[in-house]
């Protein structure tokens, strides 16, 4: 019996000890970890959307947590302890099936874009495997008012009625769009030290290995090999920047995303006006006779002037387009002018 | 260190007696659980170096390693404990065709889980590493998926069949044979 205790009690109290060291102790000193500078609690309705992230198990395929690794500067700066102030339990996340989610809100700031993805994410990113959420939303006849139908492209749409998110789909977008890296001081928002830094070698080197494989790789039209555009490099970064919205085809999503084929300021001779709209992005503007309702993302502090070009150069040499090229020192131009 | 002492123990203690395993599944689970703990665990050991840790972490890597310590040793030794004891216990054997299935099903279909999402998660990893738009990750690894679901499918089929010889040993019909008991015979003569 004495033996028994020994047994039960010794393995208890190991167990205890670990637990007190593992988990109550970094438990409270995290707790006193005061809130990064600019870093908010959620309000009550972005709480909400956190419930439904967790519900619906978001967190087994998106992290967020971005660590300080070149591969990483494209979700936002490394994150730090004060980011997580008012997320507790926090979202950490132990597997990327899909991409980072620390800095969604500001990478992809269109609540449209967000619900049209989240309704379907095939309809804007057709290689997507993340399941459907659109049970989060109802078909109904007529628009009820004050509600905005979701501008579902025709091949996703239902047949019949128009699709409107419900209260869990407007939480969930509320929270994700809440999710957003304050500047550290001293730390630029692709996490290296100051000023903006070009795209890090392993960037430059997956593009050219790119380079070498890619078998679609757009002529490169009237841009001329000499300004320094790297075509690989300019649809890489289309891709991960821009596609979303735009699509691979540039045609971007009708009533939307406005398409990039044509588009005036894309073939326009003067550029300033397509580079400050990468540079500081757009909202609430008529493209081409339309008017767009979802703002597309400032990318200057995002990305490199040199990226901004080949992302520039990349559409304008790309369907059809006939722009005339752009040099990183021309972005650099524009950006000293602020917004 | 210890993982090597420990797993050099079991197998030095089956020195000269590896035939036995052809008689003995239990045996049998007992050693792809020993084999499983270390693999597994030298894994372990180098994906905790940061070079290499920097390529697999948060990739399907780590999902495939993950497997092959909690499944491929916990689990077998687990099975292996299960069919050992629980005859001796009840009196009732399962028929060696339960076992065989649940075995080789669990070992075949665990071994292509593993290895493809290795492979798939190193894929994701290095795609990252080189700068790929995210989604070029997704759609690389989605052949080694596919494996994955099959090596999953033959797992849950064998734990079907575990649950079939559980209830063979517990109060279904015992198998007329004692898989046991030749194994026992040798032991005393030895």
């Amino acid at each position: 019996m004495n033996k028994l205790v020994l047994i039960a009690g010794g393995s208890s109290a190991v167990f205890a000890c670990l637990a007190l060291l593992m988990g109550v102790l970094p438990g409270i000193a995290l707790s006193k970890t005061p809130p990064g500078p600019g870093v908010v609690p959620l309000t009550a309705l972005q709480d909400e959307g956190r419930e439904v992230y967790v519900a619906n198990g978001c967190s087994y395929c998106h992290t967020q947590q971005v660590r300080p690794l070149a591969q990483d500067k494209i979700f936002g700066r490394p994150s730090a302890p004060g980011d997580f102030a008012y997320q507790t339990p926090e979202l950490l996340g132990s597997e990327r099936t899909g991409p980072d989610l620390t800095n969604v809100g500001v990478r992809q700031a269109s609540t449209v874009w967000q619900y049209i993805h989240l309704y379907n994410p095939r309809a804007v990113v057709p290689e997507s495997i993340m399941p459907a959420f659109d049970w989060m939303f109802q078909v109904l006849d007529h628009a009820p008012p004050g509600a905005t139908p979701v501008p579902l492209p025709t091949a996703y749409a239902p047949k019949h009625g128009v699709v409107v998110p419900d209260h869990q789909a407007e939480a969930l977008v509320a929270y994700l769009l809440s999710l957003k890296q304050p500047t550290l001081p001293g730390v630029s928002s692709d996490g290296s030290a100051m000023p903006m830094p070009g795209v890090s070698s392993a960037t430059a080197a997956g593009a050219s290995t790119a380079a070498s494989t890619a078998e679609n790789t757009p002529a490169s039209g009237s841009v001329s090999a000499a300004s320094g555009y790297d075509a690989a490099k300019g649809k890489a970064l289309f891709t991960t920047n821009c596609a979303a919205c735009h699509q691979a085809n540039g045609e971007g999503l009708p009533g939307a995303f406005p398409s990039l084929k044509g588009d005036a300021a894309v073939n326009d001779a003067d550029p300033t006006a397509q580079i400050r709209t990468v540079l500081n992005g757009l909202q609430g503007r008529n493209v081409g006779g339309v008017a767009y309702s979802s703002p597309m993302p400032a990318f200057g502090d995002m990305l490199s002037d040199a990226d901004i070009a080949n992302i520039i150069d990349y559409e304008r040499s790309s369907w059809g387009n006939v722009g005339t090229p752009v040099t990183a020192a021309r972005v650099a131009t524009e950006r000293a002018k602020g917004k | 260190m210890p993982v090597w002492g420990g797993s050099a123990n079991f197998l030095l203690t089956m020195r000269g007696r590896l035939g036995d395993l052809a008689h003995s599944y239990p045996l049998m689970f007992i050693f792809v659980g020993v084999i499983g703990y270390l693999v597994g665990s030298t894994q372990g050991t180098f994906e905790a170096f940061r070079s290499l840790q920097e390529v697999w972490h948060l990739t399907n890597f780590t999902v495939g390693h993950s497997h092959l310590t909690m499944y491929g040793f916990i689990t077998f030794a687990t099975w292996g404990g299960v069919y050992a004891l629980l005859p001796l216990a009840t009196g009732k054997a399962p028929g060696q065709l339960g076992l065989g299935l649940h075995f080789w099903m669990a070992v075949v279909g665990s071994f292509i889980y593993v290895i493809s999402l290795s492979i798939g998660g190193t894929i994701q990893g290095l795609d990252w590493i080189h700068g790929l738009p995210f989604i070029q990750s997704v759609v690389d690894i989605q052949a080694y998926w596919v494996w994955r679901g099959v090596g999953g499918l033959l797992m849950f089929l064998s734990h079907i069949v575990f649950a079939w010889n559980v209830w063979r040993m517990s109060f279904g019909p015992s198998a007329k044979v004692a898989p046991l008991a030749p194994l026992y015979a040798d032991e005393v003569t030895a």
